[in-house]
């Protein structure tokens, strides 16, 4: 008895609070913004405002440094209060920053043991970074609250957005596959999402087009939602799909084959054309295919075109053929040789109440 | 001492050893007859009717002793010829008739009724079921368990204990389902008691529990229907003279989650209760704990925009949050310790200064956040749940001792608290039983009524681990095929 008492004791006494801290003491960290200007690292973060009386609900600390580690001690020179780094929620990274390198920036991310790696990563487009941490935002309190939301929101609900977390880009750094991030930019004052920026390893190329952003999320399986704005003789037809399939074969000479498979739904249609008939329903599932298969072609085009393997083929055939792909010595070059097929099978299933459109109904009840 | 021949000799000799004590009152019918009797435990109307009638009206002559002891208009009749066991029989509200030339004594039962009549439990009030409880008075709580149990196996064995007090306690138990063995390990113990006074059950269940434990190992309760239950289940009740709470052995940790009331609701939503009462056990001695490991060591824990809130309560407050908590769990206990002993009549002053001055305005005077006066809330609440005293203190101690920990060590010391306490409620033992039977060990049988309460017709077991003779009913449901 006397034993367990004095063990007790000693641990909880001698331990003497290892890691204590009062969360008053601390400033948190919703965000952090990086920069690139004149071989300088411009660190900006957003910090919950906590004290009761102000109304504004955050604040922004910025400093500079030769690194990011510096630029960051360089902050705690500026806060009253000790940084708080486990509750970042995003990070936005400057196009002149991702030019330089991912690598320099995740090192100091990795290392710090405060930080949850499940953050989301954006590139900032036409805008500098800290910028958009200071864009006004409706709704939500911080536009980090408002970027992450929206990123929740709209991923693989809308084609061109991809949400990619810490964790996801080190593991694709690690596997020597070529990110795509996606951009951010500043419009009437509020932040919108934009088009994905792709990258060679570690390094910013350039920005994709949005139809070149769906391909690329729809062939790295990225996207289950997809509006798709058809042509018809002096109308349109909007059409949504959702479970949308990805699969990629290689075969042993590195050609492959995209395979999507999915449904959609018609969601608009303005222009004179009868939805009940089944002949309908096959041509505008054919416009849809097409379509798809535009932005999937474009992607390819773009990558092939770059010579970068955005779509992680390589691991594929590596998995597949070890043996083959440890013959060859340059993948990109290899790969911008290589043939892509595509294959959609897009099938329209649901059209809710709709049977033609309105406008011909009322016309025809008139006669 | 032998009784004196003469009458005059032994009440003065009783008077003498009293030091004239004012509620003795003595009487001289005749020259021949007196007798003696304590006012203030005895019935005047009884022994001017059982007396004076033998003796006035009948006015013998001859064979004064036989004819007064044949006469008496009373059921309890003794003679005594000890002249120290007189005043024994005085206390206990008798009247002790001496006659002139005999060297015994013959004692009336005179007993007046020194109690309030059988009312409602104040402590365990439920919301369906019988309403009685026991009172002081130790005939009228063994008649309330005998009118609800008429079985000839039902055993009352009766104990004097304490010097001067002379306390009587009746070891309850039904013969053919208790286990012997235990009854005669608490009949052991109970006539080991050497102590002066036994003036409530208290007294006797400090020296029912060997080792010191906070957990309570004896159920006390008031109302005789738990007593019942607890019988037809094979334990064994101890009613104390003059205690109103009788006490029932072994309790284990599953008695206190459990009431006398589950019995007499729908089974499946008793089963709701109990799991609130488990889930109460639970909060009420953790969350504090985890409220100062979460805000003070492992703040990643907590959700983005609860953190945000969190910290613009905490801001401007000039005290730790483990000193913020710990006083308010402090001042608690100061309001329920007065609130027990303050008369109803003030009982809204308490509820006032409690509730308005010390929750609202500690709050916008800046020295504590909101949400410690929820969490003290919670938690004060929740340690309501239970009817046992000592369980409330018991939960008590363990929260501050959780609280300690995650003071110096966050979620370690959580955990490491939460290490030794499961030890510490293992390692309980009642009357040989483990003290969280049937969980561990485990008696897989009694699961249907631990947290589950199936209904009753297919309890049909009683526990195993209590009796031998376990069938309680035969099966309705396979009678019914």
């Amino acid at each position: 008895m006397k034993k367990t008492i004095i063990s007790l004791i000693c641990i909880f006494l001698i331990s003497g609070c290892f890691n204590y801290n009062e969360l008053n003491d601390y400033a948190i960290v919703e965000a952090i913004a990086i920069d690139y200007d004149n071989n300088k690292y411009n660190v900006s973060m957003l910090i919950a405002n906590n004290s009761k009386l102000e109304e504004k609900k955050s604040v922004i600390y910025e400093a500079k440094g030769k690194n990011i580690y510096e630029a960051l001690k360089n902050i705690e020179l500026i806060s009253p209060h000790k940084l708080y780094l486990g509750h970042i929620s995003v990070v936005v990274i400057s196009k002149n920053c991702s030019k330089k390198g991912l690598y320099n920036i995740i090192t100091p991310f990795i290392t710090n043991n405060q930080i949850n790696k499940d953050f989301y990563i954006i590139l900032a487009k036409d805008t500098k970074a800290s910028k958009l941490l200071k864009a006004s935002t409706p709704i939500t309190d911080f536009p980090s609250q408002y970027i992450s939301n929206n990123i929740k929101a709209s991923n693989k609900s809308l084609g061109s957005i991809k949400a990619i977390t810490f964790n996801e880009l080190i593991k694709e750094l690690i596997n020597s596959d070529n990110p795509t991030i996606n951009g951010y930019t500043i419009n009437n004052k509020y932040i919108k999402a934009d088009n994905l920026g792709y990258f060679k390893e570690d390094k910013f190329i350039d920005w994709a087009t949005k139809d070149e952003s769906s391909g690329i999320n729809l062939i790295n399986n990225q996207t289950q939602e997809l509006y798709l704005d058809l042509k018809c003789h002096n109308g349109n037809i909007i059409v949504s799909t959702n479970n949308i399939q990805t699969k990629l074969k290689v075969d042993n000479k590195g050609n492959t084959n995209i395979k999507i498979n999915g449904e959609a739904s018609i969601k608009e249609l303005t222009c004179n054309i009868n939805i009940n008939n089944k002949k309908n329903i096959k041509k505008i599932e054919k416009q849809t295919n097409n379509t798809i298969e535009n932005y999937i072609n474009k992607a390819i085009t773009l990558s092939k075109s770059n010579k970068i393997d955005l779509f992680s083929i390589h691991k594929l055939y590596y998995q597949n053929y070890p043996k083959q792909y440890k013959n060859i010595n340059n993948w990109n070059e290899y790969y911008g040789n290589t043939n892509i097929t595509s294959n959609v099978n897009i099938k329209i299933k649901d059209n809710g109440t709709l049977k033609q459109n309105i406008e011909r109904i009322t016309h025809e009840k008139n006669y | 001492m032998k009784l004196s021949k003469h009458i005059q000799n032994n009440i003065n000799y009783i008077l003498k050893t009293n030091n004239n004590s004012s509620d003795i009152i003595t009487r001289y019918l005749s020259k021949k007859i007196g007798y003696i009797f304590l006012e203030s435990v005895s019935s005047d109307d009884k022994i001017s009717q059982f007396l004076n009638q033998a003796i006035v009206e009948n006015n013998p002559k001859t064979k004064l002793f036989q004819t007064i002891k044949k006469k008496l208009f009373n059921s309890n009749v003794k003679t005594i010829n000890d002249l120290n066991q007189v005043f024994t029989y005085l206390a206990n509200g008798f009247t002790v008739i001496f006659i002139e030339g005999n060297k015994e004594a013959i004692t009336v039962e005179t007993r007046s009724m020194l109690d309030r009549g059988v009312t409602e439990s104040n402590v365990e009030p439920v919301i369906r079921g019988p309403k009685d409880s026991f009172t002081e008075n130790h005939p009228k709580n063994i008649g309330l368990i005998r009118k609800r149990i008429k079985d000839d196996q039902l055993f009352f064995c009766d104990i004097n204990i304490g010097r001067r007090s002379k306390t009587r306690i009746s070891i309850a138990y039904i013969n053919d389902i208790a286990d012997l063995n235990k009854v005669n390990q608490i009949k052991d113990i109970l006539n080991n008691i050497d102590i002066d006074a036994i003036i409530d059950s208290g007294y006797i269940r400090d020296f029912l529990e060997k080792e010191n434990t906070l957990f309570p190992k004896v159920i006390s309760t008031e109302r005789p229907d738990l007593v019942c239950t607890s019988l037809l289940n094979g334990k064994v009740a101890l009613l104390i003279e003059n205690s109103p709470t009788v006490l029932i052995l072994p309790g284990l940790f599953i008695d206190f989650i459990h009431s006398p009331e589950d019995y007499y609701q729908k089974p499946f939503n008793v089963t709701f209760n109990r799991l609130l009462r488990l889930i109460c056990f639970i909060i009420t001695i953790t969350i504090p704990a985890l409220y100062i490991a979460l805000m003070t060591f492992n703040q990643e824990l907590i959700p983005d925009e609860l953190l945000i809130q969190l910290t613009n309560q905490r801001m401007g407050i000039p005290f730790p949050t483990a000193l913020e908590v710990l006083s308010f769990v402090i001042v608690f206990e100061i309001l329920r310790e007065a609130d027990i002993h303050t008369p109803k009549i003030a009982g809204s002053a308490i509820s006032i200064v409690g509730a308005l001055i010390l929750g609202d305005a500690a709050v916008s005077a800046g020295i504590v956040s909101p949400i410690v006066i929820i969490i003290v809330a919670i938690t004060s609440i929740s340690e309501l749940v239970f009817y046992d005293v000592d369980m409330i203190s018991a939960v008590r101690t363990w929260r501050i001792l959780f609280i300690l920990a995650t003071i110096f060590l966050g979620l370690i010391g959580f955990i490491i608290i939460s290490v030794v306490f499961i030890t510490k409620l293992v390692s309980i033992e009642t009357l040989g039983i483990p003290y969280l039977t049937p969980i561990t060990p485990n008696y897989f049988n009694q699961w249907k009524d631990l947290i589950i309460r199936y209904p009753l017709k297919k309890l049909t077991e009683r526990p195993k681990y209590l009796t031998n003779n376990v069938k309680r009913m035969s099966d309705h449901e396979k009678n019914n095929h």
